[in-house]
């Protein structure tokens, strides 16, 4: 779990040294203590560091608040005061707990970037024990802890760490005393190498009472030799394993037996997925919701759980489901027995044989294909290309909305060209009355009134350029030829422009889903025919949209010469445009393809026109009759 | 983003606000739930034991969604380390324990004292 090493070097003798650093092991994580009592050369001071050590060591341990509270009470802190860190790697979570009071420094490299955790003023036995402040934080596997005294230059860490990181612990205290020890204080360094689990590594030059004292009396002599002082170290090291779980007996007192007429075990055929790692958990629950109906917060409770379950060493939870319910089914453990009953309710859990059996109430839709999809998507493909694929398609969507977006503004232009042409015309109109005879007030009350219609003319415009993307106000069913409808009347003053006439046949029909992605691969489609007829100055635009009712289909042909057959098929992957240099994305046709097959489970296809008619391409449509609202 | 919390409605305003700012951003959908789920958690657990105003800054840039919650409250000082045992939570939280906010945050900095409370937290964004 950590790798704990430290080194004290005395001002003058071990006797008259107060700086002092040890680690201890307890049942709740790796006790972590620096500390540096006011003075030094004295004797007085020495004996106050080994009876702070002492106490240390030897008291019973309850919580670092209570350690705090007691070395306080050791005789002498309160007169001469101890700066100190006391710090707690917890065996249960990444995390270390820490009081830092005084002059001691205290550094956590987190993800390599080195963080100074936060100091009280004033030593420990200045101020009352209830203004201590209590500091958590999170470590990272291989993030240090670095402890040093004022016996060590302040600035020394930093301007090391770039190099050194790399260096175990025994090193990194080493070569921070060689670095940066002040010749006129007592220096003590520790350094602790979290690793996140498994079990406590302890290597220290001073580990204990006895250990300090003679170590201070080899470092006071001399200047110890690099090779000579790597071999002491090796001397006084104490290296102890030791298993991190202990075994809790689990009771389940609270648990139901698996009988009722309301318990039913889902079985083999109703499992969903076997989640064996955090991604899958991801995974899962990115998936989970297309076919599962709760609310957000019980959604938030069951994917916090799978992933609970997960973290905490279940190494497979298997999930089933019916028509009425989700079912989990994992290996027993106390911690998670109880959070799944705080959850969902102490009914929810039971006990089968081996398994701890949590069932959520939950309206699930799940025909045989969705779970096919399910089980493949969890089988084939691994959570990273699963998010990597939709952060691609997510940036995808992006740029063509932005492109969509750019179409729009250039509609407006249009539509509002001409009223505010007329808007122009009538204030100039109004000025020239006004020099020549006077205005009189049934002239201004005409004047306000029809360009207060204009206004509105262009505020409603607005408003449906608004809307078009919008899937707020959509229903489950749309009519399709009114979603045609509304798409030419907003392009309407582009088509006149361009003098391109569009004709619709057929009889109309409904599909489920949002009419605004319909808008939108027929805006596409048209925008594309459009600008294809400008390029090639085709000189009697045509597009003609054809309505199918009996297979739900919907075709789009224009006479702009077509597309050459090397690359129709081509054109519906992402970044492809025949369109010049700046003007088109690329993105439109892969958009429009992309909620064809995704939201309205049907497809899209381009052919050129038969030789027998005017050359053009026909887009065709299919909408699948499960169409509906998943993306 | 500043915000003030002082009840139940004010910490699901602020929780819609989080939730709306992260979906803008194309967070996944596992993303938004854990970061809701732990601002839920510490939300409520600041509200009910300051019994003050609860201050909440929410920030979201290249780093992540970072949340901060202080509090005036008495605060848990002689309580430390305990206060992330297992189990030890409040009714009205989601009841998951600071110990999952910890699991759920890729950086968790708590302080302390009798003049209350502040946590951070940092939940690195990815897409999906």
């Amino acid at each position: 779990m950590a790798e704990f090493a430290s080194e004290v070097i005395p001002f003058s003798s071990s006797e008259g040294c107060g700086d002092f650093a040890l680690s201890r092991q307890t049942d709740v994580g790796l006790l972590v203590v620096v500390g540096d009592v006011a003075g030094h050369g004295d004797p007085v001071v020495g004996e106050l560091a080994n009876r702070i050590m002492e106490y240390i060591s030897q008291s019973e341990f309850h919580s670092l608040s209570a350690l705090l509270q007691g070395m306080r009470q050791v005789p002498g802190v309160s007169e001469r005061g101890v700066s100190i860190f006391l710090g707690l790697f917890d065996i249960h979570l990444p995390l270390l707990h820490y009081y830092l009071l005084g002059d001691v420094r205290a550094y956590l490299t987190q993800r390599n970037r080195l963080k100074r955790l936060a100091n009280q003023e004033g030593p420990l036995g200045i101020a009352p024990p209830e203004l201590n402040h209590f500091h958590s934080i999170k470590a990272h596997p291989l993030d240090l802890l670095i402890v040093y005294s004022d016996g060590i230059q302040a600035d020394t860490l930093p301007k090391l760490i770039d190099t050194k990181a790399h260096l175990n612990p025994p090193e990194l205290v080493r070569e921070i005393i060689s670095s940066g020890r002040s010749e006129d204080d007592d220096a003590v360094c520790a350094v602790v190498r979290f690793k996140g689990g498994g079990s406590y590594r302890s290597e220290s030059a001073s580990p204990n009472l006895k250990d300090r004292v003679a170590h201070n009396k080899r470092a006071a002599t001399a200047v110890i030799p690099e090779t000579q002082a790597n071999s002491e170290t090796s001397e006084a090291s104490e290296v102890h394993e030791t298993p991190l779980s202990p075994a809790v007996p689990i009771k389940y007192v609270e648990i139901r037996p698996a009988t009722g007429a309301d318990f039913k075990l889902l079985t083999e055929d109703q499992l969903l997925a076997n989640v064996r790692d955090v991604s899958q958990a991801r995974l899962l629950s990115s998936l989970l919701w297309e076919v599962v109906e709760c609310d957000s917060y019980t959604r938030a409770r069951i994917e916090s759980y799978l992933l609970e379950a997960i973290e905490r060493g279940s190494h497979s939870v298997e999930l089933f489901a019916d028509n009425l319910r989700l079912q989990l089914q994992l290996k027993p453990d106390k911690h998670l027995i109880e959070l799944a009953m705080r959850l969902f309710g102490t009914e929810s859990v039971r006990l089968v044989d081996d398994r701890a059996v949590v069932s959520i109430h939950v309206a699930t839709d799940l025909d045989r294909s969705t779970r096919l999809r399910l089980s493949r998507f969890m089988s084939q493909q691994s959570y990273l290309d699963y998010s990597d694929q939709h952060r691609r398609e997510g940036l995808l969507a992006q740029q063509a909305k932005l492109a969509a977006m750019g179409e729009m503004i250039g509609a407006i232009a249009h539509q509002w060209r001409q009223p505010l042409n007329e808007l122009g015309l009538r204030i100039q109109q109004l000025q020239l009355h006004q020099h020549n005879h006077g205005v009189d007030t049934a002239e201004i009350d005409q004047y306000a009134a029809d360009s207060l219609t204009l206004i509105a003319h262009m505020a409603s415009t607005i408003d449906d350029f608004r809307d078009f993307f919008s899937t707020h106000q959509d229903g489950e069913e749309f009519d399709v030829a009114q979603v045609i409808r509304e798409v030419l009347r907003l392009q309407a003053a582009q088509l006149n422009n361009n003098n391109i006439v569009v004709t619709l046949d057929g009889q109309s029909f409904s599909i489920p889903g949002h009419a605004s992605y319909l808008k939108q691969v027929l805006f596409n489609l048209i925008s594309n025919s459009k600008d294809a007829f400008k390029e090639r100055r085709i000189s009697a635009p045509k597009i003609h949209l054809q309505l199918n009712p009996i297979d739900h289909s919907l075709s789009l042909k224009d006479n702009a010469g077509g597309v050459e057959p090397a690359t129709l098929e081509r054109i519906y992957e992402p970044y492809y445009t025949q369109k010049e240099h700046g003007k088109g994305t690329g993105l439109g046709l892969y958009m429009s393809r992309m909620l064809m097959l995704d939201h309205f489970h049907g497809s899209i296809t381009s052919t050129n026109t038969d030789a027998s008619e005017e050359a053009g391409l026909i887009t065709r449509m299919k909408f699948g009759e499960s169409g509906g609202p998943s993306r | 983003m500043h915000l003030k919390l002082s009840d139940e409605n004010s910490i699901r305003d602020a929780l819609y606000l989080i939730k709306q700012h992260l979906q803008q951003h194309y967070a996944s959908a596992t993303l938004i739930s854990e970061f809701v789920t732990l601002s839920s958690e510490l939300c409520y657990n600041a509200v009910r034991h300051s019994g003050q105003q609860t201050q909440l800054d929410f920030t979201l840039d290249s780093n992540g969604a970072e949340l901060e919650i202080r509090d005036a409250g008495p605060g848990f000082n002689s309580l430390g380390e305990r206060a992330f045992v297992e189990g030890f939570t409040t009714s009205d939280s989601l009841g998951l324990g600071l110990g999952a906010v910890v699991r759920m945050s890729d950086d968790f900095e708590l302080e302390t004292s009798h003049t209350g409370t502040r946590i951070k937290v940092l939940k690195r964004l990815s897409y999906g």
